[in-house]
């Protein structure tokens, strides 16, 4: 008789199973941080990506009557102070077609949070777990605002996860629309297990800009380089966002889709390149972001968001190998050595030069 | 009365002759090597002059060495394979969310790249790190040549596995089992070795997978394959009994030639009838022994026409119903003048009592003489002109043989069966009908690229008469251009004594019968209409790639009206049209070009396919066993019949020296080839036509359907009455 038909060797195989995948997870978890640590953060001071940013603070309050079983964090009608953090991944220029973030930090401070939410323009990732992450960082090879070349060339999901998260030339930061993608935890006070996916969105309602047109859907993925005869500048995002914030205040939504647990549930929920269905998981209110003051660049460069500021309750899923779904998760909570190390650098090295505004394209 | 009489005892005698001389000469299939004789690895190795045999002590050595070796390599494959069998199991469950995808196509770089290879047999396998195999995926690729095999992730990462690789399986042999049911076999075409850790889920894409498959050459414009090196990434291969064979037919052969090359380059006084008799005595020779002048008589000129290798279209002279005529036109191909004479040829003959034809005009246009310039000068001879008249014989014998040789044996059965088998097996995986035609279209294409070096081009016809490469090339493509499967039937008998096409008519007759059980077969037919796409892609290589259709300017004003149609009023009835390409079809044509081959069907889909696609299946697929067999069989064959003897004839003939020219008698062998064109001639013709090996009834590879042999065991007397013993017709065109 095969042991798969006996329950009790089944769930010590595959206790076995998830914890030497565990133990593969986190050494190559602590291997991957250490290296990043030591060239990226210390000798480059540098993040792995999403250099070019700019910061804000203001604060976030939770709506009243959200519609759904409350975690206790998102008390209604709470006001927090809050930070939130834009950029561009990859490349230090605003006008090449790059991804770009939003992450929100619920306190006024550079570290230390209740919670932190780190989002990307897209639906859906280029990248799914940390095997496949690893392997988005081994095919980098940036030349010429050239990258990815050979990731995109084995893995057509990382091609649409480009697709649908590029964005070319966006006419302000606070148009667009950013996803957590990957699901979380979310065990609210009903006390029933449920998993979250995070979005904002502008408050009023306008179109959002940058997305890929046909023109730029033809071209490779790999290739971010600015369109010909381009005129706007290195920093135009970032200005224009400093810009509107001295106007007024800028305003976000931000959005929650559950999805209740249940023992028969697919891995798929877990994959960040897949979406949910709207129809069955409706983007809901939680929150509404108010940024009033824009940081410089030193504050900006100097902020770490962390998967460790979650409130209980609101944690990461376990993962239990490196091909799981939920192990990007892991990876960003583990490798907060490596934003340390770069604050620490930054400390004793002196900060990153600013990015200049007619400087060399493409890079 | 007494000429009557005469006449009759000297048919009596030529039969009772050629009959006894038939038996005589009738080829050993089963030869013995002798141990000191030198070896010859394949028929690529031959070459018209000196072939690359392996004779000195140390060359045979060393070739047992390396055969030694190969065997070897061999039994540590079977070795191998018994300890790590490749057992038919997929590993792991595979999980419909993760992949390894990838598209094939045919062909390199850009060329033929955007051809997808579709229904190819696609698997995923693994090594542990103890050697064992491990079957991770399979499935085929589908129209548009997309695969998609899903595989368990988790168990790819397990620690144990070492290895990961895509596998583009082919079909190897078709073979046929006791049962008569079809069992191919299949082998590893390409394998695209993946990085483990490349295979992180959801999906790894291997992208375009070119396949260097059945390419079709860009160099020429005829439908031929791209082989690179024969012995290595040819598309086919030879069996290895065939090559064994060959080497055991065709070394006393070479044996001689190189003697004779030698005995030419010290001049020993090498005779015509030297090497004649040095080679295997054949039937002209044997007869002329018996009775000297019997093979230069009428009655056997006009038999040979007929019932010979040289197999005439006896068409009809549309200014004489009662005389039938034969024409040779050379006129309108490259050629040189130097040393060769070559002028059209017109042969007119009438039918004796016992319906086999006598010569009684012959006309030549062109230059006879050396000094001759005139191109469109004509001379006639009959019967009555003595010489003349068994010059002008002899050298219709060498048109003749000629036309018979490129037109009938290598563009007709060799270029044409190739390009059936290219787009066969481009194209027929799945459906039931790539196993009723591969093993009839086995090894052509290796065979025509050995006769490209070796026969046409720079080789031996060009260095053996007055055409020129180009010229040959022409030739093919023009007969080539008249060739198509659509309403072909064998010629018609136009006498009883027309024992070539009545054996031609019972052939077809016996293989479109097996063909039509075949297709009819319930089971077949369920999965020939399943697998339809299979055919119409077939059919749609076949037109794209055939040569435009072709009608000399003779025949396009004699039997087309202004309309391009065929005449009416009968005012054609002397045109033998069953064997020849139908005039009144439209032909299909490819960027605007009318094409010689027809289509066989323009459904995609099995549901849409009508009555009359499945007839022009059955007609096609006889079509192409039917050439690749019998057809080739007849014009290859008679080879040793009907060109085994130098001065009877060749295939080509020089001016000479003498005030006549070519018209010198015989015994003026400045007109005949010089020695050595003439010791590769008797070489040709009996490397030819002792293949040994690939018969459709000693079936040596196991591929030949059985239905198709027990009919034609059924027929066998009928075929022995015709003289035609079933037991040679070949079952490939294999060389």
């Amino acid at each position: 008789m095969k042991s798969n038909r006996i329950p009790i060797f089944n769930s010590i195989r595959t206790a076995v199973n998830r914890f030497v995948g565990l133990i593969f997870l986190w050494l190559s978890t602590k291997a991957f941080t250490w290296l990043l640590t030591i060239f990226g953060s210390i000798i480059a001071r540098k993040k792995m990506s999403h250099n070019n940013g700019i910061a804000a603070s203001g604060s976030i309050r939770f709506v009243d009557n959200p519609g759904f079983p409350l975690h206790p964090f998102f008390e209604p009608g709470k006001t927090m102070p809050c930070r939130v953090r834009h950029a561009a991944a990859s490349f230090m220029d605003d006008a090449m077609r790059v991804v770009r973030s939003m992450s929100i930090k619920m306190a006024d401070t550079n570290y230390k949070s209740p919670m932190d939410i780190e989002l990307n323009t897209g639906e859906t990732a280029l990248f799914w777990s940390v095997a496949s992450f690893f392997r988005f960082a081994k095919y980098k090879k940036t030349r010429f605002g050239m990258q990815y070349e050979e990731y995109y060339r084995k893995y057509p999901t990382g091609v649409k996860g480009a697709q649908v998260g590029m964005r070319r030339n966006p006419t302000s930061f606070s148009n667009l629309t950013y996803y957590s993608q990957t699901p979380f935890l979310y065990k609210a006070e009903d006390n029933v297990m449920r998993y979250i996916k995070y979005r904002t969105v502008p408050s009023e309602p306008v179109p959002e800009s940058g997305i890929l047109d046909d023109y730029d859907m033809k071209i490779p993925s790999e290739n971010q380089r600015i369109l010909p005869g381009e005129t706007r500048s290195r920093n135009y995002l970032k200005d224009e966002y400093v810009e509107r914030l001295r106007e007024g205040p800028v305003k976000y939504k931000l959005q929650v889709q559950l999805h209740q647990a249940s023992d028969d549930d697919d891995a798929e929920i877990f994959n960040c390149c897949r979406k949910w269905d709207e129809a069955s998981h409706p983007w809901m209110d939680l929150a509404e972001i108010t940024m009033n003051k824009p940081l410089d660049w030193a504050e900006s460069t100097k902020m770490i968001f962390s998967m460790k500021n979650l409130p209980k309750g609101l944690g990461i899923i376990p993962s239990f190998s490196i091909y799981d779904y939920n192990s990007l998760n892991f990876l960003r909570k583990h490798s907060d050595l490596a934003r340390y190390a770069r604050v620490w650098a930054i400390r004793i090295f002196g900060m990153p030069p600013e990015i200049p505004d007619s400087d060399v394209r493409n890079c | 009365m007494e000429t009557t009489k005469k006449r009759r005892v000297d048919k009596e005698q030529i039969a009772e002759v050629c009959q006894e001389c038939i038996q005589r000469t009738k080829i050993s299939h089963n030869p013995k090597r002798s141990f000191f004789h030198p070896r010859l690895k394949n028929l690529n190795r031959i070459e018209i002059h000196r072939s690359k045999t392996h004779g000195g002590i140390f060359q045979r050595f060393a070739l047992h060495c390396v055969e030694f070796y190969e065997g070897l390599v061999r039994l540590s494959h079977k070795v191998h394979r018994f300890i790590f069998p490749r057992r038919n199991k997929i590993y792991g469950q595979p999980s419909p969310h993760h992949l390894v995808t990838g598209h094939l196509t045919f062909g390199r770089r850009k060329e033929d790249a955007d051809s997808p290879v579709f229904n190819m047999h696609v698997e995923l396998w693994a090594r542990t790190i103890w050697g064992g195999y491990r079957k991770l995926s399979e499935g085929k690729s589908d129209r548009n040549g997309q695969f998609s095999l899903p595989y368990n992730l988790f168990y790819v990462h397990r620690l144990y596995i070492a290895r990961v690789w895509l596998a583009v399986y082919q079909t190897d042999h078709e073979h046929f089992n006791k049962l008569g049911q079809h069992s191919p076999t299949f082998r590893d075409f390409k394998r695209i070795k993946i990085s483990k850790g490349d295979l992180v889920g959801i999906e790894y894409c291997c992208r375009q997978v070119q396949l260097s498959y059945w390419e079709y050459r860009k160099d020429t414009p005829l439908p031929r394959v791209v082989i690179r090196d024969h012995d290595k990434d040819a598309p086919d291969e030879y069996s290895p009994g065939y090559n064994e064979t060959l080497e055991k037919q065709f070394i006393p052969i070479e044996l001689i030639k190189l003697r004779h090359i030698e005995m030419i380059r010290m001049n020993q006084g090498l005779t015509y009838e030297q090497i004649v008799e040095d080679y295997p005595e054949n039937l002209t020779v044997c007869m002329e022994k018996k009775i000297p002048g019997i093979t230069r008589g009428d009655d056997w000129f006009g038999e040979r026409m007929m019932n010979g290798m040289y197999a005439c279209d006896f068409d009809r002279d549309p200014k004489n119903p009662n005389l039938y005529w034969v024409h040779h036109h050379w006129g309108s191909y490259e050629k040189t003048y130097h040393h060769y004479a070559m002028p059209d040829v017109d042969m007119w003959f009438e039918l004796k009592d016992n319906g086999l034809p006598r010569p009684v005009k012959i006309t030549l246009t062109g230059p006879l003489t050396a000094k001759e310039k005139d191109q469109k000068q004509k001379r006639t001879f009959t019967p009555g002109d003595g010489e003349k008249w068994l010059a002008a014989k002899r050298i219709c014998r060498v048109s003749a043989g000629l036309y018979a040789e490129l037109a009938h044996h290598f563009a007709g059965t060799h270029v044409n069966t190739e390009q059936f088998a290219i787009a066969c097996f481009r194209n027929l995986r799945l459906n039931p009908i790539s196993g009723l035609l591969k093993s009839f279209l086995r090894s052509v294409v290796l065979v025509n690229h050995t006769a490209d070096r070796i026969l046409i081009g720079k080789g031996y016809i060009t260095t053996a008469c007055a055409l020129t490469p180009k010229g040959i090339d022409q030739v093919v493509y023009n007969v080539m251009g008249t060739l198509d499967w659509k309403g072909y039937r064998p010629m018609q008998p136009i006498s009883a004594a027309h024992t070539y096409a009545k054996a031609c008519n019972l052939y077809w007759d016996i293989v479109f019968d097996f063909v039509s059980g075949f297709i009819d077969d319930p089971i077949n037919r369920g999965s020939i209409l399943e697998q339809w796409f299979e055919i119409y892609c077939f059919s749609e290589d076949l037109v794209n790639h055939s040569v435009p259709a072709f009608l000399c300017h003779y025949l396009q004003n004699a039997l087309l009206d202004g309309n391009g149609k065929m005449k009416g009023n009968g005012s054609t009835d002397w045109y033998q049209h069953h064997h020849r390409m139908d005039l009144n079809d439209e032909r299909p044509e490819i960027d605007g070009i009318k094409r010689a081959v027809s289509k066989i069907t323009d459904k995609k889909n099995g549901h849409e396919v009508t009555d009359e696609d499945i007839s022009q299946l059955k007609q096609a697929c006889t079509y192409m066993i039917y050439q690749a067999t019998f057809g080739h069989t007849w014009s290859n064959s008679k080879q040793y019949d009907d060109i085994g003897e130098v001065l009877y004839c060749s295939l080509g003939l020089r001016f000479g020296n003498g005030p006549d020219g070519v018209m010198g008698p015989e015994s003026d062998h400045s007109i005949a080839p010089d020695l050595t064109r003439s010791t590769q001639m008797m070489w040709w013709s009996n490397m030819l036509s002792r293949t040994g090996y690939g018969f459709i009834m000693a079936n040596e590879d196991g591929d030949v359907p059985p239905e198709l042999r027990k009919n034609l065991e059924k027929h066998r007397q009928e075929f022995a009455d015709l003289n035609i013993d079933i037991d040679i017709i070949q079952s490939r065109t294999n060389i």
